[in-house]
């Protein structure tokens, strides 16, 4: 059976899957090897967060909703993490719960973990659990937790317990962190790093505090909307809004026993790469389709 | 053990999961199905463990049976308040899904969980929606004749603020095209039956043009997230792994 | 009005209450664990025609609290202590007072019913593997699976429950092999997989765009248009380079300012409030952003929004066709 010879415009339209699947492979790993440092221009909604952290008094608390896991930790890692230092480096007591996922706790705490030993080997006191930050835990019902901390935070935390500076479990309401909270506007600040609807959830229904939210970037365009009406201080999309995090941090703690440049730095350069293929393989398959459609029409006439 | 080494089996079994779950791009086999069976495990087992360590625990169980203080505390004991006992039987009616005779059981803590959220959907509906609807609010008719807004750069802040508080021409007409896509997206909801109107009719195919715009915007964030994740997932091979954990580079 | 069951703080002894480990706590809890399950064993015995408006009941009580406590005037910030004035005020303190409590039922209850699906999960597994049906072996895994985490688990936060050992379990270099166990499990296996299950997706999207994304229509071509420009803004690279670009066009370049700090030629070109600067890609982006993107996501939004409160309402009053007792 004669071969039936395929036009270019054909062949550009059927790419096989695997080859396509192993350029991408290539293109994610190799630049990686090749770290270089890129220009950027940030964002106005990734600013915000930043001027919220750094601005925020170094008496009071942040609350922090950590709802993600390492399913999302490419962005909301890189996000959390300098969240993190930010606070450590300025002093501020955070606490710390989760409403979308029952990992999501132990991640968090796993990251801390880390980055307290980041600090003691850059000769930084590292941040003690109860007396700088505690873990409130998980809660399983989003709407209703959410609810209950904008009327009565230290009800909706009381019967919380994380292990005090001796080792000894102990209300959480009762830790240097929360024992001045009395309701939810105490807290300097609500920053969200989330994955999951619980963003909506918390703009419901948490209104007697700043609001802040570190998103994915699916999550980004809808929540954007609440960015520019006011209802939320800053908002970090993804994995530009970490680089641009990062970027700022470098520029206001350039010493070298600070760590700024961590997820940002190390992806963002592989993902221009990446969007780069995702672009070339959108032209090619439109190129294609059209010069096969020529070639139809000139067949035809 | 060495932790150097317990790393290296730790680092190299992640990545050996990794490479078993995604030998599914080849195509559906048994290494990806034994991984992928051990994932929803794992996970299933954290859940089981992380519902009662990090919930049940300490907002039911203690709460049931209160709790004395530490050795040597002087703070109070706190007394069980034993009423929360009873959710357990509303909660065990759940498992009554799977009885073919008494599964509308199941229904009573799913119906008092899903009015718990119906009854707080008019006033989150407001909190969710009301200061988007303010912000929508914008002036279309400009205040001044001048067509830009000027840079404040320079001025002193009352000048600079009486610039700001004009609204110029180009202000009016984004602001017009912003309403304009405001109005004929929803309408494009709104109207979802067959019309007649021909004003109507045109506002629902501009609304559906203009969400495109929205759409757009989606598609290339989502994009950015789920290349991000697969770098992420790169970096962990390559780099942690085997250029940092086996070849020891920095 | 004051239930004693609401109270947070450590309160003197009542009906609802009972000193930790006395008998007449547990056998308070006995008698009420057993009251709930007669109350079970009551609805499996009622009628049938009784199903619907008993699921309906429970479901219009649950809703019937936060509307209530959304209408009626409910005290801004109540200081503990503080009396009620009169009988109006007195249901408003009662709603404010109730609204933790209500909180941690539904946790609870939430917590309770997240334990359905691991159940689900093991019936159809244990079955299969039992009547080793096809492919029992990875039902052995995931049962296995499920049994390793959950001993790890559960150890890990036991050893972390003493007060001698908690406060040293905080440095990794402290830890007992159960301790590391549970880090290896946990975030050697579980998290690593969660990473890589979820990354796939990578690959489906660019082929999805690859093979699907045609310019065949104004609505395509316009989805198109908008998704490039986003996606050339995340590249920071090229918003920077595209700046520099637009910036040299109207003549400004990289400059040192009189202070000694550096000046980008676009930098320079948005403080001269030039009319390049509508002409970057940050400022096309942010424009199409706030004016296109944000009303047309916001009316999608508030579709989403009404629809979810008409579904509201009718799950609360139980006009659902699904809701209410099964037929």
């Amino acid at each position: 059976m004669a071969k039936v010879e395929r036009s270019l415009g054909e062949k550009l339209q059927s790419l096989p899957k695997p080859v396509l699947y192993t350029i991408l492979i290539l293109v994610t790993s190799i630049p990686q090897f090749f770290p270089v440092p890129l220009p950027n221009k940030e964002s106005k909604s990734s600013e915000d967060v930043f001027n919220l952290l750094t601005t925020i008094p170094e008496d009071q608390p942040v609350l922090i909703g950590s709802d993600w896991t390492n399913s999302t930790r490419g962005e909301s890692g890189g996000l959390f993490k300098s969240m993190i230092r930010i606070l450590m480096r300025r002093n501020i007591k955070f606490a710390i719960y989760t409403t979308a996922d029952p990992q999501a706790p132990q991640v968090a705490k796993d990251v801390i973990r880390l980055l307290n030993e980041e600090r003691k080997a850059n000769n930084q006191k590292p941040y003690e659990v109860w007396t700088d930050w505690v873990s409130v835990g998980y809660f399983a019902n989003p709407e209703g937790t959410a609810n209950s901390i904008n009327n009565n935070v230290r009800a909706a935390f009381a019967d919380k317990k994380s292990p005090d500076a001796a080792g000894a479990m102990k209300p959480v309401m009762d830790s240097p962190v929360l024992a001045n909270v009395k309701q939810v506007s105490d807290f300097s600040a609500l920053v969200l790093v989330t994955a999951s609807n619980t963003s909506n959830v918390t703009i419901e229904r948490v209104t007697k505090t700043k609001l802040a939210m570190m998103v994915t970037g699916v999550m980004g365009p809808e929540t954007q909307v609440y960015y520019e009406s006011g209802q939320l201080k800053g908002l970090a999309i993804g994995l530009k809004g970490c680089y641009d995090l990062e970027t700022m941090m470098a520029k206001k703690w350039p010493g070298k026993e600070y760590v700024n440049m961590d997820n940002g730095a190390k992806y963002y350069p592989t993902l221009h790469l990446a969007l780069l293929l995702l672009i070339l393989a959108v032209v090619a398959g439109n190129v294609g389709m059209f010069m096969t459609r020529k070639r139809t029409v000139q067949r035809g006439s | 053990m060495d932790p150097e080494l317990l790393l290296k089996i730790k680092m190299g079994v992640g990545v050996l999961a990794t490479v078993g779950l995604y030998s599914v791009l080849y195509r559906e086999n048994k290494f990806y199905r034994f991984w992928e069976h051990m994932f929803l495990g794992l996970a299933a087992g954290w859940a089981i463990v992380a519902l009662w360590t990090e919930s049940l625990h300490d907002d039911w169980y203690v709460k049931i049976v209160g709790n004395a203080p530490e050795a040597g505390s002087t703070a109070p004991t706190t007394p069980g308040y034993w009423a929360y006992v009873l959710l357990l039987p509303i909660g065990i009616m759940g498992y009554f899904v799977f009885s073919r005779k008494h599964n509308w059981l199941s229904r009573i803590p799913i119906g008092i969980i899903l009015g718990l959220w119906s009854g707080q959907q008019v006033q989150v509906w407001f909190n969710r929606y009301g200061p988007q609807m303010a912000d929508s609010i914008k002036p279309i008719l400009p205040t001044t004749s001048s067509f830009f807004r000027p840079g404040t750069v320079g001025m002193s802040p009352t000048d600079a603020a009486a610039a700001n508080s004009q609204v110029y021409v180009s202000d009016a007409i984004t602001n017009i095209i912003f309403l304009i896509t405001l109005l004929s997206a929803v309408s494009y909801f709104l109207f979802s039956v067959e019309m007649k109107n021909k004003f109507l009719k045109n506002m629902t195919v501009l609304g559906r043009m203009l969400l495109m715009v929205g759409f757009g915007a989606i598609f290339g964030s989502t994009v950015m997230m789920r290349f991000t994740l697969l770098i992420d997932r790169m970096y962990f091979i390559f780099i942690e792994f085997l250029k940092n954990g086996l070849f020891g580079g920095t | 009005m004051n239930l004693d069951l609401l109270a947070q703080a450590a309160t003197p002894p009542s009906f609802w209450n009972a000193p930790h480990g006395s008998t007449e706590l547990w056998t308070k809890i006995i008698i009420a664990f057993v009251v709930g399950i007669a109350f079970i064993f009551a609805l499996m015995a009622a009628p049938h025609k009784m199903r619907r408006p008993v699921v309906a009941f429970f479901t219009f009580i649950s809703g019937l609290y936060y509307v209530l406590y959304y209408v009626w005037p409910v005290p801004v910030a109540k200081e503990p202590g503080t009396l009620p004035l009169n009988a109006a005020e007195n249901v408003g303190f009662w709603l404010t007072d109730a609204l933790p409590v209500v909180a941690k039922f539904s946790n609870v209850l939430s917590g309770f019913l997240l334990g359905l699906g691991i159940f689900s999960l093991l019936r159809v597994h244990g079955r299969r593997l039992f009547k080793m049906q096809k492919d029992w072996f990875f039902s052995l895994v995931l049962i296995l699976s499920i049994l390793l985490m959950v001993v790890v688990g559960y150890w890990d936060w036991y050893t972390r429950l003493d007060p001698k050992t908690s406060s040293k379990l905080q440095d990794p270099a402290n830890w007992t092999s159960i301790n590391v166990a549970r880090d290896f499990v946990f975030d050697g296996m579980l998290q690593q997989m969660d990473a890589a299950m979820f990354s796939l997706i990578a690959f489906y999207i660019l082929s999805a765009a690859y093979r699907a994304f045609r310019v065949r229509s104004i609505e395509a071509t316009i989805l198109l248009a908008t998704a490039l420009i986003v996606i050339l803004s995340l590249m920071g690279a090229v918003e920077y380079l595209w700046g520099s670009g637009v910036a040299s066009m109207f003549g400004f370049h990289d400059t040192v300012l009189a202070d000694g700090t550096k000046q980008t030629a676009a930098e320079a070109m948005t403080a001269a409030n030039s009319f390049g600067g509508n002409f970057t890609l940050t400022s096309i982006r942010g424009w199409i952003q706030s004016t296109v993107q944000t009303p047309s996501i916001r009316a999608i939004d508030w579709g989403i929004g009404i629809g979810a409160l008409a579904m509201g309402l009718r799950l609360w009053l139980s006009l659902e066709r699904t809701s209410g007792g099964n037929s």
